[in-house]
């Protein structure tokens, strides 16, 4: 599971080199995010753009990556194929993540 | 080549019941297009899932609806694995896409453990009006399929389970 980070103006990017998220990747890419987010900015975004199949295995790995932050950090979603954002939707998991068009959106200046 | 629908029991003929599944096994025209063995291994799903999504899109079924039906497979094939081989790959999991004019046909069969009651799960919405620390990370997987196929039909005999899902050909345009 190759996951790539960034810090950009106290933003901390994690960009998914992969094209699925199903369940032979979940416990991987759950440790990888432990990993990386170990430490570092409260806001976090998951850079979806690769991603072009996610199952409920994966979706849970998402959702345990938000809860294994803890209080006061916080993850955003960002540039979801319509493969990937129909699971967020279906589950109604789009209204807890903050979800974003792009990277440059879900890092740019507030409007 | 292609699996016989026939299992261990009595011939079909000697059991005029009809049930469902017989209903819907009689309403797929006999055109396998896929029919495969696979381990309870989330490796091997992974594979039979780009098998699957290929042998439908070959059949005319659009990149939308092709996804539909992958993402409907991997949960019902991840429960298998998950529930009915408690996640050791010693089980055989057989796999038959069939084709009628406008509907597919995908059977799952294998001889793990039943279903709990031996009928399907309702498959609720997982609930997230919750605090984030207590979200659900999993229990979504029979909403899904059920958000995702035209109909399910569960049967269990003589130790074998068949969980059979259809869904409509929808082709480009």
């Amino acid at each position: 599971m190759n996951l790539s980070s960034t810090i950009t103006d106290g933003t901390q990017v994690i960009s998914v080199e992969e094209e699925r998220i199903d369940a032979a990747a979940a416990i991987q890419f759950k440790d990888r995010m432990r990993e990386l987010t170990q430490d570092g900015p409260t806001r976090i975004v998951l850079d979806l753009e690769q991603v072009d199949f996610i199952d409920s295995s994966g979706l849970g790995a998402i959702v345990a990556s938000m809860k294994q932050l803890g209080e006061g950090r916080k993850l955003d979603l960002c540039a979801l194929s319509p493969n990937v954002d129909k699971v967020f939707r279906l589950t109604r998991m789009d209204t807890i993540f903050g979800i974003y068009g792009s990277v440059a959106e879900a890092t740019g200046p507030a409007s | 080549m292609a699996l016989s629908r026939k299992q261990p029991g009595p011939p079909a003929d000697l059991l005029p019941g009809c049930n469902a599944l017989d209903t819907m096994i009689a309403m797929c025209a006999p055109k396998t297009l896929l029919s495969v063995s696979l381990q309870s291994s989330p490796d091997a799903v992974r594979d039979v899932l780009a098998r699957v999504a290929q042998t439908v899109a070959a059949a005319g079924q659009n990149p939308t609806a092709t996804n539909n039906i992958e993402l409907a497979m991997a949960e019902a094939l991840n429960n298998v694995v998950e529930h009915s081989f408690h996640e050791t790959a010693k089980g055989q999991i057989l796999v038959e896409i069939t084709l009628d004019e406008d509907v597919f046909c995908i059977s799952i069969r294998h001889d793990g453990t039943p279903m709990p009651g031996m009928r399907l799960p309702e498959g609720r919405p997982a609930n997230v009006g919750v605090d984030s620390a207590n979200l659900p990370e999993g229990g979504f997987g029979w909403f899904l399929i059920r958000s995702l196929v035209l109909d399910a039909a569960y049967t269990h005999r003589d130790n074998w389970s068949e969980l059979v899902l259809r869904f409509a050909r929808l082709p480009e345009g």
